[in-house]
């Protein structure tokens, strides 16, 4: 009895030594140094340094708003795509699902590179406002932070879709009926059960995308060649530039970051449960 | 209160009909059931009368007005959903609010009829409950509160029981025949069971293949089932063998049974049979005897008398006793 | 015996607008990728396959190609011999693990590739482990931010399958649990390792910012190669992001209608 029971304790130990050396010891080192200085020695400097060190309070700026804006306009784009997808029938939505699960594919350098092509300044679109007369650069810079963005917003279209589909399959149609039948409107259902069933979801799908953003690095990093000032890039120049090795400021920023992501995962994770509460079947 | 007429009424999905040629005429107060198999069409029936589907051919009157063409919200019909469909995101007294609201009620009128509602439901302490903390039959009496708050004319429930456990089936059915008879409300009820539609309805229509094969007070359905189909829906039937009189049937419980080693009673216009018992089930009040006639089979229920399935053991010989009178024509 | 549905204008309008935003640009890339000229006209001026003999003359970008291949194929690999036992063994007897395993699904997400790196180089680039910068590491760190997918899809698949009552049946009928994990777990499991694995695949073909930070240079893949095409030569540079995105295309058509098929045998029952 005592060998049989064994196995499974073997059959665990080679993904916890992979978790161990991958996942915790990683943790463990970021946060370590984070609180130490290269000598050694204990210290809050870092985080000093990041949180009034004037270009890393740019970078935390540039990494919100950039976060922010994509998250949001994502967002909307992705919850009338979700309701779009659920209210169309068989052929239409296998196909329209099928080609936003391919785009999930077209992210990082790739996708910043199809937008250099479209965007860039010889790119077609640049051509549409010389052929207008116009210049697009006097309206326009997609090596700044609106271009990124826009680029940021295609890569959590097709995420936000897919993570708002549940959301709506999970809006009966009776409700809607009920409504009906009780004399709402198409609005009056939206205003007082859609839209108040929807938000939690929402709201999850908002910090999921919202984590998805932050943590971004690849895209600014191919579009202006680690130049962009947002937290990501910054962070891996001081551990992968010859230049200016710093490990433990990168490790501060890096704890403020993960802490950004674990607050926005944890109001993801109350949300879901507030939403699988509101449409599990109450029987 | 209204009576709803149904004229002609086809409904069409994908080229085969759903609905096909129904006429009802529910009288005014009337509680009339759909009683059919799934796929019979009795729901689809029932909401091209609420409005969430259009006939394709055929008109559906509400207190003598067309209302074929009417959205379903100006209907001013009730509508009981299997699944409750309650508003997950309001409570219980928000949800009665609902239609009341829409209605543009003065909150103070609002507030009063939904706590006299829930009181009807006795769900009054329970008002500020969310559906997910509420029971499933709690729910549907939410949903019934709800729909009935707005003192609709013609009250519509779409198999309200079918999704609870069966002891709250029966507590909730009677409440739905209190409040009914009551209110005197204009009921259409829809359901596959037949226990619930006997017990509940002044008259039931049996639907199948989109067709209503026979309509009539649960008694006569019962005890004149028209065709083969609606008697095999309705209650247990014996079929009797063609050479004891073709194309005719009775019901288990009019057989009688005389074990063998019992004198006979004199016969009284009864049809007799030797019979051996194949296995005797008790069932709680009576007891189901399989009996072997020959080459065919009958069903016989017999009060229990106390000895439950032990009285007619295995092998027993009986002589079946069929009443003239309990036996009836079926059209195939 | 629900409304019959027709799909509402505003969803086409929706559609219309979402899927331009998507899919203009991977048409213009494809288009640049095979046009002479594109840099000053509305539509490219010729058309030529030149870009991806190019490519695929660039040495450069074919060992690229090759590595990206062979660090996922190896990452793919990986993970299934890893924790398919380790999944299935929580699942059925250590419920302790499976709360473990569903902390360390979560952690990827909080702690995004750049933080990762940021760890590894720190803890790998000095003795006893030396292995940064070397494409084991980054099959190992493939292995991490892969691990959600695989853990969930093994863990559904189990749950699908009820692998707690099929293994006490198998044991009730006098089969090991080797013999049973070998022929009725896995076999049952097997949709959900194929998905999961294809899903890992795209993942780390398409991955930038670990191979970028913890190898970069010294091992280049499709991606690394890409950032340089870029600045270098766009077209060939397209020409790359067509192949590499045929590649996963092929991968997600493949998951896509392998679920669609598994879902129908199991339906077809």
């Amino acid at each position: 009895m005592k060998r049989r029971d064994l196995w499974p304790y073997l059959a665990v130990t080679p993904l916890l030594i992979l978790l161990l050396l991958f996942e915790v010891l990683p943790a463990v080192q970021v946060m370590w140094a984070s609180v130490h200085l290269p000598s050694g020695a204990f210290s809050l400097e870092n985080f000093k340094d990041v949180f009034t060190g004037a270009i890393w309070q740019a970078a935390m700026k540039n990494s919100f708003f950039l976060t922010l804006w994509s998250t949001l306009a994502g967002l909307g784009l992705s919850v009338l795509g979700a309701w779009a997808l659920s209210r169309s029938t068989g052929r239409v939505r296998e196909v329209v699902a099928a080609l936003v699960s391919l785009c999930i594919n077209f992210a990082g350098v790739p996708l910043t590179f199809a937008f250099i092509i479209l965007l860039g300044s010889s790119g077609v679109v640049a051509y549409l406002f010389q052929m207008a007369g116009s210049d697009l650069r006097n309206h326009f810079n997609l090596f700044g932070p609106s271009g990124l963005a826009l680029v940021y917003i295609y890569f959590q279209i097709p995420l936000g879709i897919f993570l708002m589909l549940p959301a709506f399959a999970g809006l009966r149609r009776e409700w809607e009926e009920a409504a009906e039948n009780l004399g709402a409107r198409s609005w009056q259902f939206w205003r007082y059960v859609g839209l108040p069933v929807l938000t939690p979801a929402m709201a999850a799908t908002a910090s999921v995308l919202f984590a998805n953003a932050l943590g971004a690095q690849a895209t600014a990093y191919a579009m202006t060649n680690g130049m962009m000032n947002i937290m990501t890039v910054r962070m891996s120049r001081l551990v992968s530039g010859d230049v200016d090795y710093e490990p433990n400021l990168a490790s501060a920023a890096a704890v403020v970051l993960a802490l950004l992501m674990v607050v926005a995962l944890l109001i993801n994770q109350t949300l879901s449960r507030r939403f699988s509460a509101y449409t599990r079947e109450g029987r | 209160m209204s009576e709803v007429r149904i004229e002609h009424m086809t409904k069409r999905f994908k080229h085969q009909a759903a609905v096909g040629d129904v006429s009802i005429h529910v009288r005014e107060g009337e509680f009339l059931t759909l009683l059919g198999p799934s796929g019979c069409g009795k729901s689809t029936t029932l909401r091209m009368v609420a409005g969430f589907e259009a006939p394709d051919e055929g008109k559906v009157f509400i207190g003598g007005k067309d209302v074929t063409n009417v959205p379903a919200r100006e209907r001013g019909v009730g509508m009981v959903f299997q699944s409750y469909a309650l508003f997950p995101n309001l409570t219980a007294h928000d949800n009665v609010a609902f239609g009341l609201r829409m209605g543009k009620l003065p909150e103070a009128e609002v507030k009063q009829r939904v706590s006299e509602m829930l009181d009807t439901v006795s769900l009054g302490e329970h008002a500020g409950k969310y559906p997910s903390q509420l029971s499933g039959g709690m729910q549907q009496r939410v949903a019934l509160a709800r729909a009935l708050v707005r003192r609709p004319s013609v009250l519509l429930l779409d198999e309200p029981l079918s999704a609870l456990d069966a002891k709250i089936r029966v507590q909730l059915r009677e409440l739905i025949k209190d409040l009914q008879v009551r209110l005197g409300t204009t009921t259409i009820y829809v359901t596959h069971d037949q226990e619930e539609a006997l017990s509940l309805s002044d008259r039931v229509a049996v639907m199948s293949a989109g067709k209503v094969v026979q309509l009539g007070t649960p008694a006569e359905i019962y005890a004149q089932p028209a065709t083969r189909f609606v008697a095999g829906f309705v209650g247990t039937l014996n079929f009797l063998p063609a050479e004891i009189a073709a194309g005719k049937a009775v019901r288990p419980e009019a057989l009688r049974l005389y074990p063998g080693n019992v004198p006979l009673p004199p016969a009284a216009d009864e049809l007799r049979l030797a019979a051996r018992v194949i296995r005797a089930n008790l069932l709680g009040t009576l007891v189901r005897v399989r009996l072997r006639v020959g080459e065919h089979e009958l069903v016989a229920d017999t009060l229990n008398t106390g000895e439950g399935a032990a009285r007619w053991p295995e092998g027993l010989a009986v002589t079946a006793g069929i009443p003239a009178g309990a036996v009836f024509p079926v059209l195939e | 015996m629900h409304r019959q549905q027709r799909t509402p204008a505003l969803a086409w309008v929706v559609f219309a607008v979402i899927l331009l935003y998507l899919l203009v640009p991977i048409v213009g890339t494809a288009l640049y990728s095979v046009a002479v000229r594109w840099d000053s006209s509305l539509l490219p001026q010729g058309f030529t396959l030149a870009h991806y003999q190019a490519l695929f003359s660039d040495l450069k970008a074919v060992n690229a190609m090759w590595r990206a291949v062979v660090v996922s194929v190896v990452t793919v690999v990986l993970l299934w011999l890893i924790v398919t036992p380790a999944v299935v063994a929580a699942h059925l007897y250590l419920p302790g693990m499976k709360r473990v395993l569903e902390i360390a699904s979560i952690v990827p997400y909080a702690f995004p590739p750049v933080i990762l790196a940021i760890g590894l180089i720190q803890l790998y680039s000095k003795p006893p482990l030396p292995i940064s910068g070397t494409p084991t590491i980054l099959v190992l760190a493939y292995g991490v931010i892969c691990l959600p997918y695989m853990v969930g899809a093994i863990g559904n698949s189990l749950q699908a399958i009820d692998g707690h009552t099929l293994m006490e049946a198998c044991e009730s009928l006098g089969a090991t649990r080797w013999t049973a994990y070998r022929l009725v777990i896995l076999p049952n499991i097997a949709p959900g390792l194929v998905s999961s694995g294809l899903l890992t695949f795209a993942v780390a073909l398409g991955e930038f910012v670990l191979a970028n930070m913890l190898v970069g240079a010294r091992f280049e893949t499709i991606q690394i190669r890409l950032v340089q095409l870029m600045r270098f030569n766009g077209h060939v540079a397209s020409a790359l992001v067509m192949f590499y995105f045929a590649l996963v295309a092929v991968a997600s058509l493949a998951l896509l209608v392998g679920t669609r098929r598994y879902t129908d045998t199991v339906r077809g029952e």
